[in-house]
């Protein structure tokens, strides 16, 4: 198929992920024990009156399908209604913190990308190698590891006993603007922390990836045209790997995310995770339901991206 | 086209073995042969029989952890390449022996446009340019019969059919015009109408080039449209090795014999599908003696325990067989 | 002329007089080969043990404070510390132990269940079956699992059962995948073909034929999604989304409030007993793998070969 036929499919597929999101988001609201009253209204100091008026203008007194449609358009105009902490529109405050998160995510999407293409492409080439070693004896620590201690371990060691790196937070309590170095000091741990997790097991499917596509027969073409080893590793056979690697990409930006809820509320880093988990605590409804559906339209979204690029590298689709 | 006596390769007493968890399958046991220079020589055998084993070795393409050269020579020109360094056996790979593949779907790299595919020979073992080595693509593709070339060398392998891909292949290893052009069953993956102009092309580069064609399959029909000499392969042993003419029409060896009489026949009228019975033996542990003796028609003691040697019987002629004597015929 | 082959891999076992007695020592010999694998067994029955008998151990109410002795670091009385209501660490970990174990087995159990029917149904009807399944266990798969059940338990209730069902409910489409492509090859085999030939019903090809011959490669793969469990259950109890007020994850939770006073030993040990129960199912697991099916190709490629196959 061709390109552009290529791409509206993924586009399609993306926009009814989303729907089947917030449809997901509203159907579990609606099932919850005692109706989307408990949820919605579940602050023990409302007035009756004050329950009377959220119920009408959440339009609950309505059928359901009606509420349905509302409920998408709100979704769509950025009507996701009002936080009960901040008693500011959830959506607001979600995207305010949305800064945070992706400074904290990006560079350990990229490190763990740059770092775990490396110790894949040396596992595979190298046998009984460093890399290889590293990964064969350390893939399942880190499949084991809760992403929350490895924060903890990390902070009480730098932190508490070593007293080199900072606790908490993006920057420093005392500055009042962006400084790259502060923000850099205060990135270290967190990143450290969620790449290291997923590390092992990105560089583990880069490895597998490599030596799939080595016992392929156009390798043992190449082998046969008397290319040197060099040559066939990194002209013929690596980037027919980077190739699922593309797509292993966008599903690790899930996996990311999710670290990130976590990783965030060890380092009381103020992004989207702090807030889930903040929102928690404070039994903050709308901001909880809001923050699913954020999470599911990155997630979409990064993998709609990541289906674009391979489209754009892969011949078989953009020459189809 | 010198069909001299020029021996261009000569394998003398081969044996590959391949060492696996599950034991040691000795694929190549004392196979020698010897194919003569711009001849077209067939090697003819079952799944199994150890023919693809043995071009691999020729090409130095033997995957060494499982396997490993036991035994023997294999002379190019008179230079023993099994003793070469890898650096060595890849400026001859590639460059003065090639090899085309069975399955020619999956022989292209998929990410990497043809026409580089195929000046990559010439950028590697003849120092050419890209353009220069694009150039010789080209035209290389036209001879092999594949039209509009010069905007085809910059389309992908998926965009290609099957047909049209070997010959890209066949393109691919003609590109350093090597002395030795080895086809590891070129056509098999092909349907019949293909097949055919496949290797009506094969024979008519033959010729242009001068080349020698090692033509390694399955089907005696090609062999006896194709080769000047054959050789047999059964189970890891070269049963029979004799020029065309004198394989169909003399053949000096039961499995040999048992090969042509199992050929169906438009000329004749055949009441029954003749088969050889059994089948073949297991390689990690295989029959002592003749390894053909479990199914031959003519076994006799003495090849349930001894395996017969290669008997001569007459210029690039012989037979492993206890049943053939030198010089004359099996009783 | 290749012969037909009536019986099944079952069959064949029965064929050659393997014992159920020479089966249990051939596995325990395999088993063993994996000195980690010995370890996990023994430190998951280890802590089986003491979870079990936790009341004898600590014959006390586990969520009963000690304000007298509240966060004192790790000494010879408290070899774990205590913790901000000066309860006794070690005495919490075993407790902790509890949830995270009934959780762990149980969602497991329902993961397998949901995943080796789904898997099955896909492999044996084939079709518009196999497409609906599958494609719906690609919409699992790329949600991720954490929000997704931090949503639903958010709103339906914290609770064990809810936690539990939730974790359960998510983690299915990896099995599937499995029981899949497992099914699909035996439905290759000769002798599944000679009993449908023969008229033979859904019930008895799959619970005769393509279930037992699957067992192997399902309690392994089961085994192996225990850490996943884990580790998602732990992480739901550290955001505080359960009521389990004496588990691990939540001992986390309280632990962050405390850390900046420098009181480490909340968040240390806690981790530290997530950390090695998943890891010890972790080894168990590869030991089961390397004791049930020595043969099998590594699995990891297929996920390649799948995600690249999406498109």
């Amino acid at each position: 198929m061709g390109f552009a036929t290529y791409i509206a499919k993924r586009l399609v597929v993306a926009v009814l992920l989303i729907f089947v999101a917030a449809t997901l988001n509203f159907a579990i609201v609606h099932l919850a024990p005692g109706g989307p009253d408990a949820v919605l209204l579940n602050n023990p100091r409302m007035s009756p009156e004050a329950r009377a008026s959220i119920l009408k203008s959440f339009g609950l007194d309505k059928p359901l399908y009606e509420q349905y449609a509302l409920y998408v358009i709100g979704l769509i105009t950025g009507n996701w209604g009002t936080s009960y902490f901040f008693l500011t529109p959830s959506y607001m405050v979600i995207a305010q913190r949305i800064p945070a998160t992706l400074a904290l995510m990006i560079p350990s999407l990229t490190l763990t990308i740059v770092i775990g293409i490396g110790i894949g492409v040396l596992a595979s080439r190298k046998p009984f190698s460093f890399a290889d070693r590293f990964l064969s004896s350390f893939s399942f620590f880190f499949y084991a590891m809760p992403a929350f201690w490895l924060g903890f371990v990390l902070l009480t060691f730098f932190s508490l006993f070593l007293g080199v790196l900072p606790a908490s937070g993006m920057a420093s309590v005392t500055s009042t603007k962006f400084q790259l170095a502060d923000y850099l000091h205060h990135l270290i741990l967190p990143m450290t922390t969620l790449t290291l997790v997923n590390l092992a097991n990105f560089s583990l499917l880069m490895r597998s990836s490599l030596i799939e596509v080595l016992e392929q027969n156009y390798i043992t073409t190449a082998r046969g045209k008397g290319l040197t080893e060099h040559l066939i590793f990194y002209r013929h056979a690596l980037r027919n790997a980077l190739l699922p690697t593309v797509t292993m990409v966008g599903l690790f930006v899930g996996f990311i995310l999710t670290g990130a809820i976590l990783t965030e509320t060890v380092f009381s880093w103020p992004g989207l995770g702090l807030l889930t988990f903040d929102s928690i605590f404070r039994r903050d409804y709308p901001i909880i339901l809001g923050l699913f559906f954020m999470f599911s339209v990155m997630i979409i979204f990064s993998n709609l991206i990541t289906d674009i690029i391979y489209g754009l590298l892969d011949p078989r689709i953009t020459y189809g | 086209m010198q069909k001299g006596n020029d021996i261009v390769l000569s394998v003398g007493n081969l044996t590959v073995n391949f060492y696996l968890e599950s034991g040691i399958v000795s694929a190549v046991n004392h196979v020698s042969f010897d194919v003569r220079k711009g001849s077209s020589f067939g090697i003819v055998g079952e799944s199994g029989s150890g023919k693809t084993v043995t071009a691999l070795t020729i090409m130095g393409l033997l995957p060494i952890p499982p396997g490993k050269v036991d035994s023997g020579t294999v002379l190019f020109n008179g230079d023993e390449i099994l003793s070469k360094t890898p650096n060595e056996m890849r400026k001859i790979r590639g460059n003065r022996i090639t090899m085309i593949y069975q399955d020619p779907m999956t022989s292209l790299n998929p990410v990497l446009r043809v026409g580089f595919q195929i000046a990559e020979s010439l950028m590697v073992h003849k120092g050419l340019s890209y353009s220069e080595a694009m150039s010789k693509a080209v035209e290389l593709m036209s001879s092999t019969g594949i039209p509009d070339s010069e905007k085809r060398a910059q389309d992908y392998p998926h965009q290609f059919s099957g047909g049209m891909r070997q010959r890209i292949m066949i393109a691919m290893a003609l590109a350093t015009k090597p002395d030795v052009l080895i086809a590891d069953e070129p056509t098999t993956a092909l349907d019949v109408i293909t097949q055919a102009q496949i290797l009506a092309l094969l024979k008519r580069l033959q010729s242009e080039y001068g080349m020698t064609v090692i033509l390694i399959t399955h089907d005696l029909g090609i062999v006896a449209e194709l080769c000047d000499d054959v050789l047999v392969m059964y189970a890891g042993h070269a049963m029979e090795r004799a020029s065309s003419k004198e394989l169909y029409s003399d053949p000096q060896n039961p499995y040999t014999r048992g090969l042509l009489e199992s050929i169906t026949r438009v000329d004749r009228d055949i009441k029954r599908l003749n088969s050889i019975p059994g089948s073949i033996p297991d390689l990690i542990n295989p029959p002592k003696g003749c390894r053909f003796h479990t199914r031959c028609p003519m076994v006799f003691e003495k090849c349930m325990s001894e395996v017969p040697p290669d008997f001569e019987l007459g210029p690039n002629r012989f037979s492993k067989c206890w049943l053939a004597t030198p010089g004359g015929k099996t009783k | 002329m290749a012969c037909w082959t009536r019986e099944s891999p079952m069959d064949e076992r029965k064929e050659t007089k393997q014992t159920v007695f020479s089966r249990a020592a051939k596995f325990l010999k395999l088993y063993s080969r994996d000195r980690s694998a010995i370890f996990g067994l023994i430190f998951l029955a280890t802590l089986i043990l003491a979870a079990s008998f936790a009341f004898v151990l600590y014959p006390v109410d586990p969520e009963k404070p000690e304000l007298a002795s509240t966060l004192f670091p790790p000494s010879v009385v408290h070899p774990l510390g205590t913790d901000y209501i000066g309860r006794d660490q070690l005495m919490l970990i075993i407790y902790g132990a509890r949830p995270s174990l009934i959780i762990a087995f149980a969602a497991g159990a329902i993961l397998s269940l949901l995943g080796t029917l789904t898997g099955l149904a896909a492999g044996y009807f084939g079709g518009k079956v196999d497409g609906a399944i599958m494609r719906t266990a690609d919409i699992f798969l790329t949600i991720p699992t954490l929000p997704l059940v931090l949503l639903v338990v958010a709103v339906l209730g914290p609770n064990l059962i809810n936690v539990m069902l939730v974790i359960g409910l998510t983690g299915w489409p990896v099995m599937t995948r499995i029981v899949r492509s497992d099914t699909l090859s035996l439905m290759k085999r000769d002798f599944i073909e000679i009993e449908r030939v023969m008229g033979a019903g859904i019930r008895r090809i799959l619970f005769k034929h393509l279930l037992p011959n699957q067992l192997n490669s399902i309690l392994v793969y089961t085994s192996l999604s225990i850490p996943v469990v884990i580790l998602t259950e732990a992480g739901l109890e550290f955001l505080g989304l359960a009521p389990i007020s004496v588990s691990w994850g939540f001992m986390l939770n309280t632990s962050i409030s405390y850390w900046i006073i420098g009181a480490w030993w909340l968040s240390f040990f806690p981790g530290l007993a997530i950390f090695s129960t998943a890891l010890a199912f972790y080894f168990v697991s590869e030991g089961l793998k390397a004791a049930l099916n020595p043969k099998q190709r590594r699995r990891q490629e297929s996920l390649v070969v799948q995600l690249a196959e999406r498109k």
